[in-house]
């Protein structure tokens, strides 16, 4: 949900600001197929099949994130991919760390009230939590602690979620990306634009100083 | 392939919303949140 709202509040800031949602199809993107692609596997790992196999889910988890990773290392030079990359690849290295999920601490999955015993089973360490990324390790055990699903959001309702440092470097950088994409013109180097831009700044310079 | 058709008739950009549904699925794909419904 945090995704969703962020992807909508970025294409509102790039209307306010004078851009064209449609300058979003220009945008050239290398591979862009594996996106969709790496989202279906996982929501058919985590929903359509629950009971899936441990090192299948993980294959699965991991797999995906690596494709989404290579995506943003072809695509790099486009405007917030690069960050957004920054962001998978913390939550890659935070997950293959610790086995393959993403490790959750058992006091915040206590602290989010993520409680029930459909979805945490016993709580013990190891455990999936159920139609999610997440394994329960304690916070002593964990490797890159920092990077792990470690800070809770306290919202009401589906704003109410557990995210990591990389989920918000990844959200940064695909905000930028679509403000940018929104109010730029694809077609124009980016060298050119920064050319553009100085020279509008020049331009302003010497009206403000009549 | 009808659907399609009518769906372009009433004005719909495939590839507007195909981009934004890439974007979408790209974010929450790579992210550690909690991800569809649950």
């Amino acid at each position: 949900m945090p995704f969703v709202l962020g992807v909508a509040a970025a294409l509102v800031v790039g209307t306010l600001a004078g851009g064209r949602v449609e300058r979003l199809t220009a945008v050239k993107v290398a591979w862009w197929q594996a996106a969709p692609v790496a989202l279906g596997l996982q929501l058919l790992a985590i929903y359509g099949l629950p009971g899936l196999d441990r090192a299948a889910l993980v294959a699965v988890l991991v797999g995906s994130q690596l494709a989404l990773l290579v995506v943003a290392l072809r695509n790099w030079r486009t405007f917030g991919v690069a960050v957004a990359g920054l962001g998978v690849a913390m939550n890659l290295a935070v997950m293959v760390a610790n086995g393959g999920l993403m490790p959750i601490s058992p006091e915040t999955v206590a602290a989010s009230g993520r409680a029930g015993s459909w979805r945490i089973g016993d709580g013990s360490p190891g455990t999936h939590l159920a139609l999610s990324k997440d394994v329960i390790v304690p916070l002593a055990e964990t490797r890159l602690e920092l990077l792990a699903d470690r800070f809770h959001a306290r919202m009401p309702g589906r704003l109410d979620v557990v995210f990591s440092l990389g989920d918000v470097v990844l959200l940064l950088g695909v905000m930028a990306g679509i403000v940018r994409a929104m109010t730029h013109d694809p077609n124009t180097p980016l060298e050119e634009q920064h050319e553009t831009d100085a020279a509008g700044r020049g331009a302003y310079r010497a009206l403000a100083t009549r | 392939m009808m659907d399609k058709l009518a769906l372009r008739v009433a004005g719909v950009n495939w590839k507007l919303v195909a981009a934004v549904v890439s974007i979408l699925a790209f974010a929450v794909a790579g992210s550690a949140d909690d991800i569809g419904p649950y």
